[in-house]
């Protein structure tokens, strides 16, 4: 389902307050991002991994949350180390096609790699954020950050939806595929259709039940709930601050 | 006087379905009322009315003494005092973990700091859902689902409580907790209504058993007067339940409270 969802195991060890991870994130973030080299993302990246590595995520799981972004990305990149032209140029590596020259030079590789790198170290800073911070502890933070009190509240409920639906939407498809309605191309396209009519009307009829249960609860247009977490330590912010200043810091240098 | 009252309560939907027909129905404060009926027969549409999500068109509904219009402030009132559990827990469920949703109603209704905790901690206890709570809902079993929908509303500390057939695809266990709960709360003086096809259970259970068809009230009274009667069974589709076919079976004088009195006997 959703990544969170499937290593929510982290989630579980990791019960600090949703503020100091958040400023490790900034520190993880910020690190990759205002970089000139490429071993400042590559430190974050391998403090992430250890991290995760060392709270008993498998290097399977690892690599597998690693070569999400990474097909996306490789592709976009691609475009950046490739170099088209008509004249030949200098390249580590030239084909002729044609009329045309393709190939990549010793400065686009350069520029390709030292965009995956810092794409991989904000990647990870998300990662971070998401594997450790349970969806709640998100809300919190987007509240603290003063979002609009509506925002918040339209992302819990999407979230929540958003998982009913498709459980709904799994367990109907299955229903259809049992009963054979995705063989032949055009038994699929009606079964898609009659799939996404049924879902929209569940959810219809769902945001009316909700509604109902809501105002029964009590509800005047405004979401509150109770807040218990950890006590907030200072001491481990001061260290993500650090951390930060370190990072940056090693970004500037020119390699 | 009863503490609820309906007078001749008529409800329709918009797309003219007539769910509730002339409805008369008394009951007191602190009793057992169960509703059963055929599927179809009117008894969500009847909770929803009690609870004010619906409005009858016409008709009176007196609860406690004061007549229920509706007026939104006569509304609000109404939902504090009337708490609703939906058959499906699922539309209930919304908050990101079972903890935020079943304070959800308490901070509605009020409650703050200590008052807050002490009551989520008593609702958490009763439902046995401290375990879980930190789990988002979506990652639960339905029957931990349903005793959260349960907790969410009790916490709102309501006066009467509607459940809408509160056993449907539990398993013995979950049944059993689900009506030790309410056990919990009929100690507690509240006001408990369920629906329910399980006329086993309404029969060893209720004080008062409302017969429904078509949105009609066919019969009202004890379970182990109403359920004798094969006519009134026959009518609204019901069958007699186990102690009462045994009891005739074996022509037995004895009318046995419960199963266990049955088996002593
Ligand atoms: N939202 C609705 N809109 C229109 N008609 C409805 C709606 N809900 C229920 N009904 C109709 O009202 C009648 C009573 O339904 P309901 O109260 O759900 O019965 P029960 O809970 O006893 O199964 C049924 O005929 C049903 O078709
Ligand atoms: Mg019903």
């Amino acid at each position: 389902m959703f990544i969170s969802e499937k290593y929510n195991f982290l989630q579980a060890k990791i019960t600090q307050h949703p503020f100091e991870k958040f400023t490790f994130f900034v520190a993880f973030l910020l690190g990759s991002l205002l970089t000139q080299n490429i071993l400042s993302p590559f430190l974050v990246v391998t403090c992430i991994s250890t991290f995760f590595l060392y709270h008993a995520l498998s290097v399977k799981a690892l690599f597998q949350i690693a070569a999400l972004p990474m097909s996306f990305m490789l592709v976009a990149v691609l475009s950046i180390i490739c170099i088209i032209s008509q004249e030949s140029f200098e390249a580590i590596y030239i084909t002729q096609i044609g009329d045309y020259y393709i190939g990549f030079s010793q400065i686009s590789l350069d520029i390709g790699i030292f965009i995956i790198v810092k794409a991989m170290g904000a990647m990870f800073a998300f990662y971070f954020l998401i594997l450790t911070s349970p969806i709640d502890e998100i809300e919190y933070l987007l509240r603290k950050m003063k979002l609009p009190d509506l925002l918040v509240e339209l992302f819990v409920l999407s979230f929540r939806f958003i998982t009913i639906l498709l459980l709904f939407s799994r367990q109907c498809y299955l229903s259809q595929k049992k009963r054979m309605a995705y063989r032949s191309f055009s038994s699929s396209i009606r079964s898609l259709g009659m799939l996404i009519s049924s879902v929209l009307i569940k959810s219809l009829i769902h945001a009316d039940f909700s509604q109902q249960a809501l105002l029964n609860r009590g509800y005047r247009g405004e979401m509150r709930f109770i807040e218990i977490h950890e006590p907030f330590v200072l001491k481990r912010s001061i260290i993500a601050l650090l951390l930060m200043i370190a990072l940056v810091a090693i970004g500037q240098l020119r390699l | 006087m009863s503490y609820i009252q309906l007078e001749h309560i008529s409800f329709e939907y918009p797309n003219q379905t007539l769910a509730l027909d002339e409805v008369n129905l008394n009951i007191d404060k602190g009793q057992k009322v169960a509703v059963v009926g055929e599927n179809g027969s009117g008894k969500s549409s009847l909770f929803l009315c009690l609870c004010g999500i619906h409005h009858a068109q016409t008709g009176r509904y007196i609860l406690d003494g004061e007549e229920q219009k509706c007026k939104r402030k006569d509304r609000n009132k109404l939902f504090r005092k009337v708490g609703y559990v939906f058959q499906d827990p699922e539309v209930q469920l919304f908050a990101s973990t079972v903890e935020k949703d079943i304070s959800f109603g308490a901070i509605n209704a009020g409650m703050k700091g200590e008052a807050l905790q002490a009551c989520m901690d008593e609702v958490m206890e009763m439902t046995q859902t401290h375990d879980l709570r930190k789990k988002p809902p979506h990652q639960l079993s339905y029957g931990q689902k349903k005793r959260v929908a349960i907790a969410g509303v009790l916490a709102c500390k309501p006066e009467v409580l509607l459940l809408d057939e509160p056993f449907a695809w539990l398993d013995n266990q979950q049944k059993k907790n689900t009506i030790q709960v309410l056990d919990h709360l009929h100690e507690q003086n509240k006001t408990i209504i369920i629906s329910t096809h399980d006329i086993n259970f309404a029969y060893e259970w209720a004080d008062k058993l409302v017969v429904m068809k078509e949105g009609r009230v066919l019969a009202t009274g004890h379970p182990q007067g109403l359920l004798d009667n094969e006519d009134l069974l026959e009518k609204a589709g019901l069958e007699m339940p186990l102690i009462l076919k045994l009891t005739k079976k074996l022509d037995l004088d004895i009318r046995p409270n419960t199963m266990e009195e049955f088996l002593r006997v």
